[in-house]
């Protein structure tokens, strides 16, 4: 293979290895997310210039531990580096190795290697192995392993532009695999060599492995490795089993002469450890969880008083002047009345979406959602999910089964809707602007805060509801998903990785909820130039004006205030 | 695979108690665990169980691993 002036580049790596940071750094400025060809989850994509000539295509995958799928995650992985004809389909790799549980990155490294792909590694998080006692030597790892490879922080950007001039000199020699397969089951890998035309015997077992869960296979082929793994009385649980444990040997000789350890005071660990104790703890556990969530929703709306009040004072002027302005006739009722408040209600709610993801961002950093989900596993298990989907039900990102639901019909779509809370999640703020007055409670708690963390914690319950019942009736079979999971250390999350979090998010909020939030202003300046505007956010002083003019809606707010 | 009904597994560990992997009741669970870094000869330290009891949080090859009590009860240990 002859190097392209664009090569498609995918990034793999265990979840929590500094995968996305990479991402985020090498496409800094070029990053373009959408959907992924064929697959259901939102992929990411971004375009990083290696050098004068060249740019290539980075896919940033799902995090995995093996290509051996357990989770929908891993198979969208197994399923990309599979099939060859699908236009993502990678010319090379860069893997990302963490440095602190380099043992098991390697494991990853060393199946995709053995695949048959150009593989450039890029070693993370070196500071905090040193710090742990765990020491690379790098000229040796380079040479145990044969491959290019590069130690890089993605704070400091030191070692990037190195990783950049390997990804662009790719080593494409073929080369013995790190632990051959063909041994486990010879007659299987070579019929399948013989009828594939692929060199890797590795490729060969892992797609007769995987011949039912993998896109790539049709009829055909599924037929054909059916009969084949009959014949040769193929079994992959034992294989698979043999598999990983002779890449662990490989692995073991690798970092015996790699890698020395040193025992240290692990600082961090014995403070994550402490943390735990109370985070996990049996009556404070989901006390500290509610707590948290509900100084969120104060805080909310605490922070965002003051900005939210020179707002209001700047709509509420502006209209005025524009209604002594203007001579009165529809246009103006539909500026005045409809349009300015509209918009007026935007930007009081903006802010204050920005600190809830800023928020949720920071939870999903320092490592506590991870918590969450080992906290309520017990309880999402009763309907047919683990603790890990609260995850991204919490953060507000579209989760699993919503997915699913999405990708089958027009009834999936509808129920996919239900399921939306990410969508709802700025409609509830927009509801809450309009009919909850900030009227303080004991003083220190906030009405408005206290009323959007209820429809927050229904609507969980609400998409947890509909997605077991759609469980129950459209007969959605995925993979078999496994709780195990890893208590990641607790950090202090980087001011790149809470920018990217936050973008996330809010580029989230413009595709799904953007629709939504229109509608609701459109209907809502509609209602107000129609029926003579009383519908107006009952914090702003049009608002009360309105309120004491208006009967009914005055009753509703004097009742709540009383 | 052992077959033995009176092992120990790693479900059956007291907080803080520890323990080396001797094997697995479950060829098909056993590869995610393998893959997680639970190799047999490894030695495995039981953290602390969640709130309701279930999961459970072991400490192996350098980290914080959390699995479900019947997930913890195909790892056997020497005994």
């Amino acid at each position: 293979m002859s190097l392209k002036a664009n090569p498609r580049l995918a990034l793999l790596g265990n979840p929590n290895s500094g995968k996305t940071s990479l991402f985020n750094y090498l496409t800094r400025q070029h990053q373009r997310t959408g959907n992924f060809t064929g697959v259901t989850v939102d992929k990411k994509i971004g375009f990083c210039k290696l050098n004068e000539h060249m740019e290539a295509r980075v896919i940033d995958l799902p995090g995995a531990y093996s290509i051996y799928p357990h989770s929908q995650d891993e198979l969208i992985v197994s399923d990309l580096l599979g099939c060859t004809d699908s236009p993502d389909y990678p010319d090379m790799l860069l893997v990302v190795v963490d440095a602190c549980h380099i043992k098991r990155s390697l494991l990853l490294l060393t199946e995709v290697r053995d695949l048959g792909f150009p593989v450039v590694v890029a070693i993370t998080k070196i500071d905090a192995a040193a710090e742990q006692g765990i020491e690379i030597d790098l000229t040796e790892l380079r040479r145990e392993l044969g491959l290019q490879l590069m130690a890089v922080n993605t704070l400091t950007g030191v070692g990037i532009e190195d990783l950049k001039y390997l990804l662009s000199n790719p080593r494409m020699k073929k080369a013995e695999p790190y632990y051959d397969v063909t041994e486990l089951a010879p007659e299987l890998v070579g019929q399948m060599r013989e009828n594939y035309g692929w060199c890797s015997s590795y490729r060969c077992y892992q797609m007769a492995c995987h011949y039912e869960s993998v896109k790539w296979c049709g009829e055909d082929d599924q037929e054909f490795i059916r009969s084949l793994r009959e014949e040769c009385d193929f079994d992959d649980a034992t294989t698979q089993g043999k598999d990983t444990i002779g890449r662990y040997s490989f692995i073991d000789k690798v970092i015996s002469s790699a890698v020395s350890y040193h025992r240290k005071k692990k600082r961090r660990e014995q403070f994550t450890d402490t943390i735990d104790r109370y985070v996990t703890h049996r009556y404070w556990g989901f006390g500290l969880l509610f707590a948290l969530f509900f100084a969120i929703f104060q805080s909310i709306y605490f922070w965002t008083a003051i900005p939210g009040h020179f707002i209001r004072q700047g709509a509420d002027s502006f209209s005025s002047y524009l209604a002594e302005a203007m001579t009165p006739s529809v246009g103006t009722d539909l500026l005045v009345k409809g349009l300015l408040p509209a918009a007026e209600l935007l930007l009081v709610v903006m802010p204050q979406l920005a600190i809830l993801f800023l928020c949720l961002t920071l939870l999903e950093e320092s490592g506590y959602m991870a918590r969450v989900a080992f906290l309520t596993d017990k309880i999402m298990r009763r309907f047919g999910m683990t603790g890990k989907c609260l995850m991204p039900l919490l953060s507000g990102v579209s989760f699993e089964s919503e997915e699913i639901c999405r990708n089958s019909g027009r009834r999936g779509r509808f129920m996919a809707f239900l399921l939306h809370h990410s969508a709802r999640l700025p409609l509830y703020m927009l509801l809450v602007a309009l009919f909850v007055p900030a009227i303080p409670i004991l003083t220190v708690l906030n009405l408005q805060g206290i009323v959007l963390m209820g429809l927050y914690v229904s609507g969980i319950f609400i998409s947890i509801g509909v997605s077991y019942l759609v469980r129950v009736f459209m007969n959605t079979h995925g993979i078999r998903s496994l709780f195990m999971m890893e208590l990641p250390i607790y950090c202090v999350p980087t001011r790149h990785s809470v920018g990217a979090g936050m973008y996330e998010k809010f580029r989230h909020f413009g595709v799904e909820a953007g629709k939504l939030v229109l509608l609701f202003l459109i209907c809502f300046v509609m209602y107000n130039a129609l029926f003579g505007g009383d519908l107006l956010p009952v914090n702003t002083a049009l608002g009360s004006k309105a309120a004491s003019e208006s009967p009914a809606l005055g009753n509703i707010i004097s009742f709540l205030i009383n | 695979m052992v077959t033995d009904i009176n092992y120990k597994s790693a479900a059956d560990l007291k907080p803080g108690e520890k323990g080396i992997i001797s094997g697995f009741t479950d060829s098909h669970l056993s590869l995610k665990l393998l893959e997680m870094g639970c190799l047999p000869g490894t030695e495995v330290q039981m953290n602390y169980a969640a709130p309701l009891g279930d999961p459970i949080c072991i400490k192996v090859a350098g980290y914080n691993l959390s699995l479900r009590v019947d997930e913890a009860a195909i790892i056997i240990l020497e005994s």
